[in-house]
C-alpha cells in the first residue's frame, strides 16, 4: 500500500488528513434549503386539518434544526468512530422495546406496536435513530474495504442493516424496517459492489420473502392483499382493511390538478374521515390541497434533498463521508417513496411518516439531524492528501 | 490489486487541484445512477397520481364532496287505496316499529359483551397469556349476564306482539335461516363476479351482507302503549333494539256487517227474518297486502342508491321499507309508495336544504266495498247457495260439497267493476287442509284468473254476429231437428233431443224464443252458416283470447295474473280447414264448447258491450284508469243495430221470465216450481249456461289423498250471465257474471246465485227506489 502522491506547506501542518476550515459554498445548502421547505410545507398542511398542532411542530422544527447544527459540528471521523458503540446502544434500545412486561408507562404500545420509549417529555422511536446507526455503522465498514466486491463480503455490511431491521420488523413496523434494504444497497452500489452480486442477493431475498409470506402477521398480508385488489380497482376491501387506503387514494384524486384550497380540503379530509391525516396520511393532504403540482413539487424538494446529498457525497474525498452522504440521503428519499406511495395505493399501507412533513418530533427531528449531517459532511474542506475510494476497474471489463 | 490512487490517467496527478474538470470516476457514475433511480420511482409515481387525479378525478372529488353533507331522510307515507264511495280500504296510520339488530337476532352480541367484559375484568397483558381454556371459561362465566339481556328482550318482544316466547324464537329462526340463505346466494353471486372479473378464486372475501348487519324489523305496527316498556329497553340497549316512528298499513272498512234478506233465496233456504252477515278480509283478492321486507328483487328494480354510479332514487327501496305484495298493493306500488323527503345539511357551512317528502298517491277503486261484502258473502264458504244442494241435481258430487265461484258486476256505461269476488278466498286458505286446498285452489282469482269453457252463454255473442252479417233475421224460422247434421244423431244434438226429455225437439223458432230456450241446433245453424273464420273474427272482437287490462296489475297496461282465454287461432283455424274439421269445430262453437274458454270478467264484459250497442270499454278496477280492450282488431268500436241489441235482450229476457226459458224456474223433487228472479221492480235479462267441464282431480273415495287419475268426470260448470236495470229504465245498467265449478244446471245453481246478487244491487241502492 502505498499512500497517494502529493505533498505540500499543508501537509506539515499536519493537514494531510484532516484539513481544518470549512468549505461554505456547498451541496450541502441544496439539503438544508429543501428540507426546510419541506418542513415549512408541513407546517402549512398540518395546520390544513390540525391548526393547534402547529405551534408544537414549530417548536419540534426548531429542536430538529438545533439538532441538525449540533450534529454538522463535529468532524466526521467522530462520527466515524462513535458509529460502532452507537449502533450498540440502537440494538439495545430496540430489543429493550421487545421485552414483555415492560410497563406501559414506559414502553407505549400504539394499535399494538410496540415502536415508542417514554423519554419523560416525548415518546422517541428508537428506530428512527436505527436508520443512522446503520448508515454510519455501514459506512464505517466499508470505508476502507474492498471485499464488498466479492459475493461473501456482503454478508457483513448486509448483516448490519438486517439485524436491526429483524427487530424493528419484529415490533412490528414493517414500513421502517423495509427502508434498510434501499439504503444497505444504495451504500454497497455506491461503494463499487458488483451490481452482478447485488442481483443475486436481491434475488435470494424475494426468494426468502416469498417462502416467509406465511410468516407474515395475519394483518400485514390482509394489507397486502388490500392493496394489490385496490390497485385493481376492487373495491371489497374498502370498508375494512383497505378503507385507509381507498380514502388516500380518493382524496388525492379528489384534489385533481391545482387542489380545492385550505378550507375546502380542511373540511374534505375531516368528513372524508382520513385517519392519521396529519401524520403517514399527510401526503394525502398535500395532494387535496394543492393538487398534483403540489405533489410533484413535494416530490422535486426531496429529488433536492438526493441531490445533495449526492453532490456532497460526489465532491467528498474522505470515504466514510462519502457513503454516509449517499446513505442518508438514499434514506430520506426512500422513506418519501414508500410513504407516497402507500398513499397513492402503490405500496401496502404501513406505519411510516413523511420526512419533515408528517406531524410527531421523532420524526421531524430524527430527519433534521440526517440532514445536519450531510451537511456537516458537505462542509468538510477535502484533505490535501487522500486516496481515492470505491474506484475500481469497470466490472464490465473484468465480468 | 485495484490501484488505491484513483482515476489513472492524467487526472490522477491532478488530483489535488480540485478546479479541473475530470470524466465522473465510478464512484460518481454509481452516484447518477442512484438519482436517477430516485427519479424514475418518483416518475411512476406520477403515472399512478395522474390516473388518480385526472383520469379518476372527477369520480374521487365528487366522492369527496358528497361527505361534505348528510342527509337525513324523512319518511313519506302511503297512498290511501278507496272503494268507488271514498270509505277508505288500506290507508297508513302513524305507529311504532320494533327493529333489532342482527347481532341480537343472532346472539352474537351476548358473546361479544362477554368476551369484551372479559378482557377487561383481566388486564390486556394477562389475557394475551391466558390459555385459551382459561380464556373460554372466563368467558363462559361472564356469559349469562348479556344472554339474560337478550332474553329480556325477546319477552318483551313477545309481549309488545301478543305472541308466545315460542313463537317469536320460531320466527327468529326463520329469519335467521332466511338471511343465511340469502347471503349464500349473494356471495355465490358475488364470487362469480369476482372470478369473471379477476380470474382468481383465492383473493375473493365473503363480507356481511347488508342483512346481517343491521336491524330487522320484528313488530312493525305497535301502539305507543305497547311501544313504551320496549322504548325504554332500547334507549338502554341502543345496539340491540330500536324503537322508531314509523306508519303501518291499516285495512279499515274491511271488515263488514250487514243484514240481509232472506225472502228471495230458493226456498229451502228462505227465511223472513233479516239475517245479519259478517264478512272479514273485504276484497282481500284485490287489495293485495304489504309486507316488511325487502326483497333482492325489489332492489335491483329499484334501488335506493344506485350501486353503480350512487345516485339516490328517493322512491327506491332500502332495507326494511314496505314493498306492496299482491294485488292493488303491489301493482299500484309505485304509485303508492311515494318519495322520501330529505334534510341535506352542509358540513361546512351549516346550510340546511329541505326538500318535502312526497307523499304516495292514492288509488280510488272503482268497487264498491259494501256490495263487494255483500256478494263475497253470497258466495262465501257460510254462504250456502254455493254447496251443493238437492235441487241442483248434480250429477257427480254428493249434497254439500262447497263448489267454489266467482261472480262479477259490471257498470255497463262505464265498464267499472262494481264488484268482483272468488270464493275460496286465500283467507279461508288457513282453514283448509293440504288435500282441500289441493282440490280447490284458494289463491286463484275465479273472476279475471281462470278461464272456462263459455257453454250456451256464448249464444246471445253469436245470434250478435249472425243478425250482423244478415244471416238471420229476428223473426227467421229455423227448424230444431234434435240434431244438426242430417243423418247423425249422435253428434252435434239439441239439448232437449235426450232419452231423459223423450227425444224432444223444439221445432220451427225465431231468434227470441231460440235464446230463451237455448236451443242448440238454432245456434249450430247460425255458426254454420257464419263458419268458422267470422265466428272466430266476432268473438275476438268480443275480448274472447285476450287479457283485460283491469288495472289490477298498475297504471299501465300490465294485465297481471289476468287469463286471456282460448280462441282457435289463425294457425289452428287453417290446420282445422285443412283436416276438413273446420265446419264442425264451428258448429261446436257456436253453443260455446270445443276450444273455446273465457273468464267470468270476459262474459260480462261481452254482454255489456251488446247493452253498449257495439262501444267496446276494458273493464276497469280502477277508477280514472282505462286499459285499452283487447280483441279490437280493427280499431274498437262496431255499431250494432238496436234491433240486433233488442233482439238478443229480449230474447234473454224470456229465457229468465217465461216458464219454458232455462232461466227462469227452479223445480224442486217434489214436483213444486220456483222462480229464480224474484227481486221486484228490476228487470232480468240474462242467459244460462251448463258447460262441460274437464275432469275435476279430487279425493272421490275419501282416502284423504288424491291418487294419480283419480278425478271426477263428466260434470259441468254453470253459468249465468245477465244484464239487469230497474223496470223503468230503457236499457239494462248492470252486467253480473256468476260462475259455479262443477256446480251443473247454469239455471238452478247460477241463477240463484245471480238472484241474490241482483238484491244486494238494490239493497245497496244500485237498483230500484227511483229518485224519479
Amino acid at each position: 500500500m502505498t499512500m497517494s502522491t502529493g505533498y505540500s506547506a499543508a501537509v506539515h501542518r499536519g493537514e494531510a488528513r484532516h484539513r481544518r476550515g470549512l468549505r461554505w459554498l456547498t451541496p450541502g445548502w441544496l439539503c438544508v434549503l429543501a428540507a426546510l421547505s419541506l418542513s415549512l410545507l408541513g407546517l402549512a398542511a398540518i395546520g390544513t386539518t390540525h391548526p393547534e398542532m402547529v405551534a408544537k411542530q414549530m417548536v419540534l422544527l426548531g429542536l430538529g434544526i438545533l439538532a441538525a447544527m449540533v450534529v454538522a459540528v463535529p468532524h466526521m471521523r467522530w462520527l466515524q468512530l462513535l458509529s460502532l458503540p452507537f449502533m450498540i446502544l440502537v440494538l439495545l434500545m430496540l430489543l429493550f422495546l421487545l421485552i414483555p412486561g415492560v410497563p406501559d408507562q414506559i414502553v407505549h404500545p400504539r394499535n399494538g406496536a410496540r415502536r415508542w420509549i417514554n423519554i419523560g417529555f416525548t415518546d422517541m422511536q428508537p428506530s428512527e435513530l436505527a436508520k443512522i446507526a446503520t448508515v454510519l455503522l455501514i459506512a464505517s465498514w466499508l470505508r476502507f474495504r474492498e471485499n464488498h466486491r466479492s459475493l461473501p463480503g456482503l454478508i457483513r455490511p448486509l448483516l448490519m442493516a438486517l439485524v436491526p431491521m429483524g427487530l424493528i420488523l419484529l415490533q412490528p413496523d414493517l414500513g421502517t424496517a423495509l427502508l434498510f434494504l434501499p439504503v444497505c444497497f444504495a451504500m454497497l452500489f455506491a461503494a463499487g459492489a458488483r451490481p452482478r452480486h447485488l442481483l443475486i442477493v436481491v434475488l435470494l431475498g424475494a426468494m426468502a420473502g416469498a417462502a416467509m409470506t406465511p410468516m407474515l402477521r395475519p394483518h400485514q398480508r390482509d394489507r397486502i392483499e388490500a392493496m394489490w385488489a385496490q390497485f385493481r380497482g376492487d373495491d371489497q376491501f374498502e370498508n375494512d382493511i383497505g378503507y385507509q387506503g381507498a380514502r388516500s387514494m380518493m382524496l388525492v384524486g379528489a384534489g385533481g390538478v391545482t387542489g380545492v384550497g385550505r378550507e375546502t380540503a380542511g373540511s374534505m379530509l375531516k368528513w372524508n374521515h382520513l385517519p392519521e391525516e396529519h401524520n403517514d396520511m399527510i401526503f394525502a393532504v398535500i395532494c387535496t390541497r394543492w393538487g398534483i403540482l403540489g405533489a410533484i413539487a413535494t416530490w422535486c424538494l426531496y429529488g433536492l434533498i438526493l441531490l445533495g446529498g449526492l453532490m456532497t457525497a460526489a465532491i467528498c474525498r474522505d470515504p466514510f463521508g462519502r457513503l454516509v452522504a449517499v446513505g442518508l440521503a438514499v434514506a430520506l428519499l426512500a422513506q418519501m417513496v414508500i410513504n407516497t406511495g402507500m398513499t397513492i395505493g402503490l405500496m401496502p399501507i404501513t406505519g411510516m411518516t413523511l420526512p419533515f412533513v408528517s406531524y410527531g418530533g421523532s420524526s421531524l427531528v430524527t430527519a433534521w439531524i440526517m440532514i445536519g449531517l450531510i451537511f456537516g459532511v458537505s462542509l468538510r474542506r477535502p484533505p490535501l492528501l487522500w486516496r481515492h475510494s470505491f474506484e475500481f476497474d469497470d466490472e464490465e471489463s473484468k465480468a | 490489486m485495484p490501484p488505491l490512487e484513483g482515476v489513472k490517467g492524467p487526472t490522477a496527478r491532478a488530483g489535488m487541484t480540485t478546479t479541473r474538470r475530470r470524466a465522473p470516476i465510478m464512484f460518481q457514475r454509481r452516484l447518477i445512477v442512484i438519482m436517477l433511480t430516485g427519479v424514475l420511482a418518483c416518475l411512476l409515481m406520477t403515472f399512478q397520481l395522474v390516473r388518480l387525479a385526472v383520469l379518476e378525478g372527477g369520480a374521487h372529488r365528487a366522492e369527496a364532496e358528497s361527505r361534505l353533507q348528510f342527509q337525513e331522510w324523512i319518511p313519506t307515507w302511503r297512498g290511501t287505496i278507496h272503494d268507488r264511495h271514498g270509505r277508505a280500504l288500506a290507508r297508513d296510520e302513524p305507529g311504532y316499529e320494533i327493529a333489532v339488530s342482527w347481532r341480537a337476532i343472532t346472539g352474537t352480541w351476548a358473546e361479544y359483551m362477554a368476551i369484551k367484559q372479559a378482557r377487561e375484568a383481566s388486564e390486556a397483558s394477562t389475557w394475551d397469556s391466558l390459555s385459551p381454556e382459561a380464556r373460554e371459561a372466563l368467558i363462559a362465566s361472564k356469559l349469562p349476564r348479556w344472554k339474560a339481556v337478550e332474553q329480556e328482550l325477546w319477552e318483551l318482544i313477545a309481549e309488545a306482539s301478543d305472541r308466545h316466547i315460542d313463537d317469536v324464537d320460531r320466527s327468529l329462526d326463520e329469519r335467521r335461516a332466511k338471511v343465511q340463505h340469502m347471503a349464500a346466494v349473494v356471495w355465490e353471486r358475488q364470487q362469480q363476479r369476482h372470478e369473471a372479473r379477476y380470474g382468481d378464486h383465492g383473493t375473493f372475501k365473503a363480507r356481511p351482507i347488508a342483512e346481517q348487519r343491521g336491524f330487522h324489523v320484528v313488530i312493525p305496527d305497535v301502539t305507543d302503549q305497547r311501544a313504551l316498556p320496549l322504548q325504554k329497553f332500547a334507549e338502554q340497549w341502543p345496539e340491540l333494539a330500536r324503537v322508531r316512528y314509523a306508519r303501518h298499513r291499516e285495512y279499515p272498512n274491511t271488515v263488514m256487517e250487514f243484514s240481509t234478506d232472506q225472502s228471495h233465496r230458493p226456498r229451502p233456504m228462505r227465511s223472513r227474518r233479516l239475517q245479519v252477515s259478517r264478512v272479514e278480509n273485504v276484497a282481500d283478492q284485490l287489495l293485495g297486502t304489504v309486507r316488511y321486507d325487502v326483497w333482492a328483487e325489489d332492489m335491483n328494480r329499484r334501488p335506493f342508491r344506485d350501486p353503480e354510479t350512487g345516485t339516490i332514487d328517493r322512491g327506491g327501496y332500502r332495507q326494511m321499507d314496505r314493498v306492496g305484495a299482491r294485488g292493488i298493493e303491489k301493482g299500484w306500488e309505485d304509485h303508492l309508495r311515494g318519495e322520501l323527503g330529505v334534510i341535506t345539511t352542509s358540513r361546512t357551512t351549516g346550510a340546511i336544504d329541505r326538500e318535502p317528502p312526497v307523499p304516495g298517491r292514492d288509488v280510488m277503486l272503482s268497487i264498491d266495498a259494501a256490495l263487494q261484502a255483500r256478494i263475497e258473502s253470497i258466495i262465501g264458504e257460510r254462504g250456502g247457495l254455493t254447496h251443493v244442494q238437492p235441487w241442483h241435481q248434480n250429477s257427480g258430487l254428493p249434497v254439500g260439497e262447497p263448489l267454489a265461484s266467482a261472480v262479477v258486476v259490471l257498470d255497463i256505461p262505464t265498464g267499472e267493476i262494481l264488484a268482483m269476488a272468488s270464493s275460496p278466498t286465500p283467507s279461508d286458505a288457513n282453514e283448509m287442509t293440504d288435500l282441500q286446498k289441493q282440490e280447490r285452489s284458494p289463491w286463484v282469482n275465479r273472476a279475471l284468473a281462470a278461464a272456462y269453457p263459455p257453454g250456451s252463454i256464448i249464444k246471445p255473442l253469436v245470434l250478435t254476429a249472425a243478425m250482423m252479417e244478415d244471416l238471420v233475421g229476428p223473426e227467421t224460422q229455423l227448424e230444431c231437428r234434435g240434431h244438426h247434421f242430417p243423418g247423425q244423431e249422435t253428434v252435434a244434438r239439441c239439448w232437449i233431443y235426450r232419452k231423459r226429455y223423450g227425444m224432444a225437439t223444439h221445432g220451427f223458432l225465431a231468434a227470441r224464443e231460440a235464446l230463451a230456450r237455448s236451443c242448440n241446433c238454432y245456434f249450430y245453424e247460425l255458426a254454420d252458416r257464419l263458419g268458422l273464420e267470422r265466428l272466430a273474427e266476432w268473438l275476438d272482437w268480443f275480448g274472447m283470447g285476450h287479457s283485460i287490462p283491469t288495472g289490477l296489475g298498475g297504471p299501465e297496461d300490465i294485465v297481471l295474473e289476468a287469463a286471456a282465454g282460448s280462441l282457435p287461432d289463425d294457425e289452428a283455424r287453417s290446420q282445422l280447414a285443412s283436416k276438413g274439421e273446420g265446419r264442425f269445430e264451428s258448429v261446436m262453437m257456436g253453443i260455446g264448447q270445443g276450444r273455446l274458454t273465457w273468464t267470468p270478467l270476459h262474459a260480462a264484459d261481452a254482454f255489456a258491450t251488446i247493452v253498449r250497442g257495439g262501444k267496446r270499454l276494458a273493464p276497469t278496477l280502477i277508477r280514472g284508469h282505462r286499459g285499452t280492450p283487447g280483441g279490437t282488431s280493427e280499431d274498437g268500436d262496431r255499431w250494432l243495430p238496436p234491433v240486433v241489441v233488442e233482439t238478443v235482450l229480449d230474447g234473454m229476457a224470456l229465457g229468465v221470465t217465461e216458464p219454458w226459458g232455462t232461466g227462469s224456474r227452479i223445480k224442486y223433487s217434489d214436483g213444486d216450481y220456483d222462480s229464480i228472479f224474484t227481486v221486484p221492480e228490476v228487470s232480468v235479462m240474462g242467459k244460462t249456461g251448463t258447460a262441460q267441464a274437464p275432469p275435476w282431480s279430487r279425493d272421490v273415495n275419501d282416502d284423504g289423498v288424491i291418487a294419480p287419475g283419480e278425478r271426477t268426470r263428466d260434470l259441468e260448470h254453470a253459468w249465468f250471465v245477465g244484464v239487469v236495470g230497474n223496470e223503468w229504465d230503457d236499457l239494462p245498467r248492470y252486467a253480473i257474471a256468476v260462475l259455479v265449478e262443477y256446480g251443473g244446471s247454469g239455471g238452478k245453481v247460477a241463477g240463484p246465485v245471480a238472484n241474490q246478487v241482483i238484491e244486494s244491487l238494490r239493497a245497496e241502492g244500485y237498483l230500484g227506489e227511483s229518485p224519479r
